[in-house]
């Protein structure tokens, strides 16, 4: 008799906390801990939106992703305060090292939680110590006990993340899921709005509602969401946890023949070390978002840079290109502007460049019938980092003005910066 | 008695390739070439002026000077050229005079589109844009200026020539009548330009007739000159642009290479 074994799947734990912008921001101002917090934020485009919101202001009908100004309708109490980027980058950065030190298996999840994998369900009995662990570690570092849900599926982590208390841990046993989530509302499944509309209207307000129809009708009425909704009332997900890994460096250093106090002796240097980095870019077929320049002394030239807590012999500055770089030329004006902003108070014996935010290189399309044409976009490129460094009064572009002739040839152009 | 050979006997041609394989290695391959030395070249677009600087026209990678004051045709040579080539390639005007007559540029010809005008305000920005740029890979990189000692540092000069080598630009320093010596010592190619006359006509200037002469040109050319004739931009002119004249006899004769539409 063929007996199908089903294969186990892992035991996944949520930690769940406010938003390490809010969080960062209590820090800073404790006093507003009971209080209604909006933090806001830039998007790409220019749009101020609400990054994250506290309990208060939540309630109030604030709701995360939603302009500022929205928001300052619906809770003209709130105090808004700015993301300070910097703090929040420390507290990610110390909150993955504390749990990577439990569990190699932490997937990251938009700085408010976090997925744990925890092994098979053999190993269930050590859940809570071992959870319990990663827990206190996360709230020595937040300064904030998290919420932490274990189960047999994300979404059942999650959920039962949700149920706990800050501080506290709810366990789902595998197989119990599906009773545990037979009181959760249908409003709070990752569902479209119109398939949780729908399901209002039929009467099906929770998860218990559903789990009476089966999958082939649920699968006839809302199709795709409808295999998702029959699958989530049971605490079952496929998704497994995807591990957050350090992205590999790419980086050139050069160790000089004896420490040099005069940084502009290093500029010379600029030229052979952007093609260097350049080289390795290619090699890896990626671009640098930013560049970071590292000059260290003699006692930190091994060290590693904590890029947020300079150690007195490690000196660096970063700086942003304007579209992701790959070429030499590009990478050696940025080289030159980072000269400019680092300023270290011992003589330098490293000099290290290191690529950051390495993203796919720019597509260029080649235009075989003018070559000349490819350099274009290099020239333009190189004219807008002119521009951030000298300002937009140097170059220009010129038009002959339409229209009626000017008395004046100068008035016959119209100048736009270049 | 046979004498006692420490090391095996190897003829000249075994000792050269010797020689040159460890100059190769200390110093990279480039810096032993064979053959003769290929100087790419930008065309003015004008067939005398071009055999004049040594056939081809003015060098890329390599810094050249117009030289000549106030009405002696430098200048407007250079703007015309600068037209001529922004047709076809980008091409930058450091402009540390302040006299260039922008609109010329469109008059004759030039695609203001592929044209990008620095204004420095000290001098230090104008040679950081130009070496900028020409490190990016311009075609061609004009730098005006009347009284060059004062805007050009010791340094600029062998900085701007390392990047129109890098990026393959030909740079043209456009008037004055002198360079302190260590600018003069970068140029490669000098082009003095002298006014002979003035085209009169309707009872206006219309243009000149000057003298393109190769002083000193390291790529060859020197010595060789030819006649140039440009014509202004007018409402009554027919053919705006630079004409080559060929002997006095032949003056009138010229053959127009490359003009704009004539202003109506």
């Amino acid at each position: 008799m063929l007996v199908k074994r089903e294969t186990a799947s892992p035991r996944i734990a949520f930690l769940d906390f406010p938003h390490l912008s809010l969080l960062s921001s209590w820090r800073a101002h404790p006093e507003l801990l009971p209080e209604p917090v909006v933090v806001g934020s830039t998007e790409a485009g220019g749009r101020h939106v609400v990054l994250a919101a506290s309990a208060a202001a939540l309630s109030r009908g604030v709701r995360v992703g939603q302009e500022l100004a929205q928001a300052e309708l619906s809770c003209p109490e709130a105090v808004r305060l700015e993301v300070d980027e910097a703090e929040v980058g420390r507290l990610r950065l110390e909150a993955r090292q504390a749990l990577l030190e439990h569990s190699p298996l932490i997937e990251w999840r938009h700085d408010d939680g976090a997925f744990m994998d925890l092994g098979p369900p053999s190993a269930q009995s050590q859940e809570p110590v071992m959870v319990g662990k990663c827990g206190r570690a996360l709230q020595a570092v937040l300064g904030f006990p998290p919420r932490i849900g274990v189960g047999q599926s994300r979404f059942t982590a999650w959920a039962a993340a949700q149920l706990a208390e800050p501080g506290k841990m709810r366990l789902i046993a595998t197989g119990r899921a599906a009773e545990v989530l037979a009181a959760w509302p249908v409003r709070k499944l990752p569902l479209s709005q119109l398939t949780t509309e729908r399901l209002m209207q039929f009467g099906l307000r929770c998860c218990g509602d559903c789990l009476e129809i089966p999958l082939p009708d649920l699968q006839r009425q809302f199709g795709e969401e409808g295999v998702q909704l029959y699958h989530l009332c049971r605490g079952q997900d496929p998704a497994l946890v995807h591990p957050w890994r350090e992205p590999a460096p790419c980086a050139v250093r050069r160790v000089l023949a004896g420490a040099v106090d005069n940084l502009e002796s290093l500029r010379f240097g600029a030229a052979e070390l952007a093609a260097a980095l350049a080289h390795e870019l290619e090699l890896i077929g990626r671009a640098a978002g930013k560049v970071r320049l590292v000059l260290r002394g003699e006692e930190a030239a091994d060290a590693v840079v904590d890029q947020l807590f300079p150690s007195g012999q490690a000196y660096w500055a970063e700086i942003a290109a304007v579209q992701p770089a790959t070429g030499a030329h590009e990478l050696q004006g940025l080289i030159l502007g980072l000269f400019d902003r680092v300023h270290p108070r011992v003589p330098v014996l490293v000099v290290e460049l290191q690529a950051l935010e390495l993203a796919e290189p720019p597509a260029q399309q080649a235009n075989l019938w003018q070559a000349e044409l490819s350099n274009r976009r290099d020239i333009e490129l190189t004219v807008a980092r002119l521009r951030e460094r000298f300002g937009s009064g140097l170059i220009w572009k010129i038009q002959v003005r339409s229209g009626a002739r000017a008395s004046l040839p100068a008035e016959g152009l119209t100048w736009r910066p270049g | 008695m046979p004498a006692c050979v420490d090391r095996p006997v190897i003829g000249p041609r075994k000792e050269l390739q010797l020689a040159l394989s460890v100059l190769e290695k200390k110093y990279g391959k480039e810096v032993v070439r064979s053959g003769p030395l290929s100087i790419r070249r930008l065309s003015t677009g004008i067939a005398a002026l071009d055999a004049a600087l040594g056939g081809g026209g003015f060098p890329r990678g390599r810094l050249s000077w117009l030289r000549g004051g106030g009405s002696s045709g430098a200048l407007a040579l250079s703007i015309c050229m600068l037209a001529q080539i922004s047709r076809i390639a980008p091409v930058a005007l450091v402009d540390f005079s302040g006299e260039c007559e922008l609109l010329d540029l469109a008059a004759y010809g030039g695609d203001l589109d592929n044209c990008w005008v620095v204004t420095p305000r000290r001098s230090e920005e104008g040679w950081a844009a130009a070496r900028a740029m020409s490190r990016a890979g311009l075609a061609l990189c004009l730098i005006l200026a009347s009284e060059w000692d004062r805007v050009t540092a010791e340094t600029a000069p062998a900085a701007l020539q390392a990047a129109s080598r890098e990026g393959g630009t030909t740079i043209l320093l456009g008037g004055g009548e002198s360079v302190p010596y260590f600018l003069r010592e970068h140029i490669s190619t000098t082009v003095s330009c002298r006014r002979r006359e003035w085209v009169l006509a309707h009872g206006d200037v219309a243009g000149m007739r000057f003298t393109a002469q190769t002083l000193r040109g390291r790529s060859g050319g020197e010595g060789d000159g030819c006649q140039l004739q440009l014509n202004f931009p007018r409402p009554y002119a027919q053919e705006v642009g630079l004409f080559a004249l060929g002997t006095e006899e032949q003056a009138d004769e010229g053959e127009l290479l490359w003009t704009a539409s004539g202003c109506s």
